[in-house]
């Protein structure tokens, strides 16, 4: 249990999640790593962490993201983890409208404290509340459409779209990273197999992926 | 002291001694070569209190003479202890360890504690009277609580266990279907009451009051003097408080419950006045209990747009507050909780409500609700899933409610900058505690930063919830016993108090090779859910050896 040896992979890629608190990223995680809900989930305090390999075009990346807290006060230390950050998820609760009201903020969170060109995908989490939805889903595709973000609607609970969530996300940074190392190909040698990746400037996030 | 200096430094500090270990804690035969300085000279610490033996169901055999044997023992490496609590825990230990012979089968002892619930269960033998020996209802008679079933019994009893000789003894509150069947309060007429319904005992009601030790010298303590000796107060609780007596110890300790007896009631119930005034004020329903008015989920119209906001993060996190205790997720306790915490954000705007801080008022309700329950709960039941509703009379559980407030202001004032913009007070305590580690624990700090943990990522939550997230409720409640004992307890002490806990898992922790395992141990938490007060005591005495080294002297931190 303790040893483990270390998969192999070609791309690591950090992605945190963002959002409201009880909108449910915890257990995004969780479902997406471990394949679990845990309805009796605590709040976070800080940071929590996990990884997963995903295949994306036939490359092996490995996912190392990061759950942060979502309260307010825990900005300052949470948004340490913004910091070579390639992704982010940045979830509300589909049932409560507040915490789609406050995506605007998370983006600005995001402008000020992580890289220029991460990718950023808009999760409306809790989509088998369907009955007591509070956000229609077209006012969310339309605001991220308008805000150039990616956008899904999933449920940690039974399961929809968190796999594809974190699919696209990451297959998007990879094509975002291949176009822009093709670019540099000449000069800088690309990424190195297992190596973190940042985005660097020079390519305007083309953060659409759907 | 010089003793202890001398211990240490043998030990070299930082390098791995070796363990001399024979240590009787099972737990840490694994720990082996981890345990960096060494177990031998922690060890005697491990079997420290005697409350273990009045806390361990086993407990109730043993021999009355065996109590008196140690009662006096303490007693007597007390008297020596002129320092406060400082010398506490050492005068407990040695004291201890001069009474092996008569601790009968501490594996047996432990066994039984970690498989038992919390030993409160007042055993089928119990006397319900006894618990209680409640005094006359001031305590609740302002309260404008409804008074429901309320009965003589309806206040908590702790305050009572001291002024028991002096207060009429009323029955068991009639509402408790669980304390009815019970045998009849035959010795409840003993003045020491308490005691002697703790542990309870197999043999009939009317037998002589052979009291737990532990319980007893509280009982003495509490109740001998008309001015609690703090020092002496602290001196005793360091090593674990009863069950019986946790309650009442905690609110005195916290400064919440005044030591001068003669003032403790009147203190006590304008202080419970003054909450529900205030509950009123900030616009909060005063229901003590469920129905739609107290449901949590209920937000007064009065509120203004922060204040809802606020409320609404409390809502979020009331339903995540120690989910896996049953006790916690019935709505009297959510809704308990809520205004607890909501009074305590709008009457400390520095800090506001912070995540965590829920956690934090637990231990309180568990200790309170254990203290009303005790004697009362049969075998098979345990605070953790205590059906509130019917066992506990609103009149109790509003006084319940205030204690909490208070108790939770009165900690929450010892770390301040734990809660405000940018957690200075925290960050403060998880860097000393990187230091600390350095220090006691090389390889494993090395084994940290190869891996590239940071001390923040895990300890964080350590710090802000004070370790409640760590361990188990009952557990939590004899840590928390030496937090309130030490000077600083929670500002200072509990930063070793962590560099203990890390370095009681070195080994294990250095185990993990790999980033995401290392970090998911630490994240998910430690192996802690069997540990026993004998573990805790253990832990405690070890952050206690760590304090006395480094407190003061930062440069062997830097």
């Amino acid at each position: 249990m303790s040893t483990r040896v270390e998969e192999e992979y070609d791309y690591l890629f950090k992605v945190v999640l963002i959002g409201d608190s009880g909108v449910g990223k915890s257990n995004l995680l969780s479902r997406f790593t471990r394949n679990e809900f845990n309805l009796e989930s605590k709040s976070t305090i800080g940071v929590e962490f996990a990884t997963k390999s995903i295949q994306a075009e036939g490359k092996t990346i490995k996912a190392q993201i990061w759950d942060t807290a979502g309260q307010e006060r825990y900005r300052a230390i949470t948004s340490a983890y913004y910091r070579g950050a390639v992704g982010a998820l940045l979830v509300y609760d589909i049932s409560k409208h507040g915490t789609f009201e406050n995506v605007e903020r998370w983006l600005k969170e995001l402008r000020d404290h992580a890289e220029a060109n991460i990718v950023v995908m808009l999760v409306g989490n809790k989509s088998d509340l369907k009955n007591i939805r509070g956000v229609e889903t077209d006012e969310a595709m339309s605001f991220a459409e308008q805000h150039n973000l990616a956008f899904i609607e999933t449920s940690a609970l039974d399961s929809t779209g968190v796999d594809t969530a974190f699919q696209r996300i990451l297959t998007e940074i990879y094509r975002l990273m291949s176009r822009r190392n093709m670019a540099a190909e000449e000069g800088v040698g690309g990424v190195g197999k297992g190596q973190s990746i940042e985005l660097g400037e020079g390519k305007k996030g083309g953060k659409k992926c759907c | 002291m010089a003793g202890l200096q001398g211990f240490l430094s043998r030990l070299g500090l930082g390098a791995d001694s070796g363990p001399s270990s024979t240590t009787t804690s099972p737990k840490s035969a694994g720990q082996g070569e981890g345990n960096s300085w060494g177990d031998g000279n922690i060890k005697p610490t491990g079997k420290s209190s005697s409350e273990d033996e009045g806390n361990s169901p086993n407990s109730r055999g043993s021999s009355p003479h065996l109590g008196e044997q140690r009662l006096g023992k303490i007693t007597s490496s007390e008297g020596g202890g002129g320092a406060p609590s400082a010398n506490a825990p050492r005068s407990a230990q040695s004291s201890n360890t001069a009474r092996v012979p008569g601790r009968a089968m501490p594996g047996r002892l432990m066994k039984a504690s970690r498989t038992r619930p919390p030993p409160t269960d007042g055993g089928s033998g119990s006397n319900t009277a006894a618990k209680s020996g409640p005094k006359e209802g001031n305590g609740v008679s302002n309260l404008q609580s409804s008074s429901a079933s309320s009965s003589g019994g309806v206040e908590l009893n702790n305050g009572s266990q001291a002024d028991a000789p002096s207060s009429a003894l009323s029955p068991p509150p009639s509402s408790s279907p669980s304390s009815s069947p019970l045998p009849p309060p035959s010795s409840a007429s003993s003045p020491k009451s308490s005691g002697s319904s703790f542990p309870p005992k197999p043999s009939s009601p009317s037998a002589s009051p052979v009291t737990n030790p532990a319980s007893e010298k509280f009982s003495k303590l509490l109740s001998t003097t008309s001015t609690i000796s703090l020092p002496s107060l602290r001196s005793l609780s360091w090593s674990g408080v009863p069950n019986s007596h946790r309650g009442e110890v905690w609110r005195i300790l916290l400064g919440y419950s005044p030591a001068n007896r003669g003032r403790r009631d009147a203190v006590l119930d304008r202080k419970r006045g003054e909450y529900w005034k205030s509950i009123e004020q900030v616009g909060l329903s005063p229901v003590p209990s469920s129905g739609e008015s107290g449901s949590p989920e209920t937000l007064p119209a009065t509120l203004t747009k922060s204040e809802t906001r606020l409320l609404r993060q409390i809502l979020v996190d009331l339903p995540r507050t120690s989910p896996t205790v049953p006790l916690y997720q019935s709505p009297e306790i959510q809704t308990m909780l809520k205004r607890i915490l909501y009074l305590w954000a709008v009457r400390n705007p520095g800090a506001s409500y912070v995540q965590g801080i829920n956690d934090l008022a637990t231990p309180f309700v568990w200790v309170f609700l254990e203290e009303y329950m005790h004697g009362k709960l049969k075998d098979n039941e345990s605070i953790s899933s205590l059906d509130v509703s019917s066992c506990v009379p609103p009149p109790v559980l509003s006084i319940i409610e205030s204690d909490t407030y208070w108790c939770l202001t009165s900690l929450l004032s010892t770390i301040q900058d734990h809660y405000t913009p940018n957690q200075p007070g925290l960050q403060r305590q998880v860097h000393t505690l990187g230091s600390v580690v350095k220090r006691t624990d090389a390889r494993l700090h090395t084994h940290l930063q190869d891996l590239g943990v940071e001390y923040i990522q895990f300890a964080f939550k350590w710090c802000n919830c004070l370790l409640v997230r760590e361990f188990q409720p009952r557990t939590v409640a004899r840590l928390w016993d030496t937090y309130l004992s030490e000077e600083g307890g929670f500002s200072n002490f509990h930063v070793y108090a962590c560099a203990a806990l890390l370095t009681r898992f070195s080994a294990e922790l250095r185990a993990k090779v790999d980033f995401g395992d290392l970090f998911t141990t630490l994240q998910q938490g430690l192996p802690t859910e069997e540990w026993s007060d004998d573990d805790v005591s253990m832990l405690c005495s070890q952050a206690f050896v760590l304090k006395s080294l480094f407190e003061g002297s930062e440069k062997h931190l830097e």
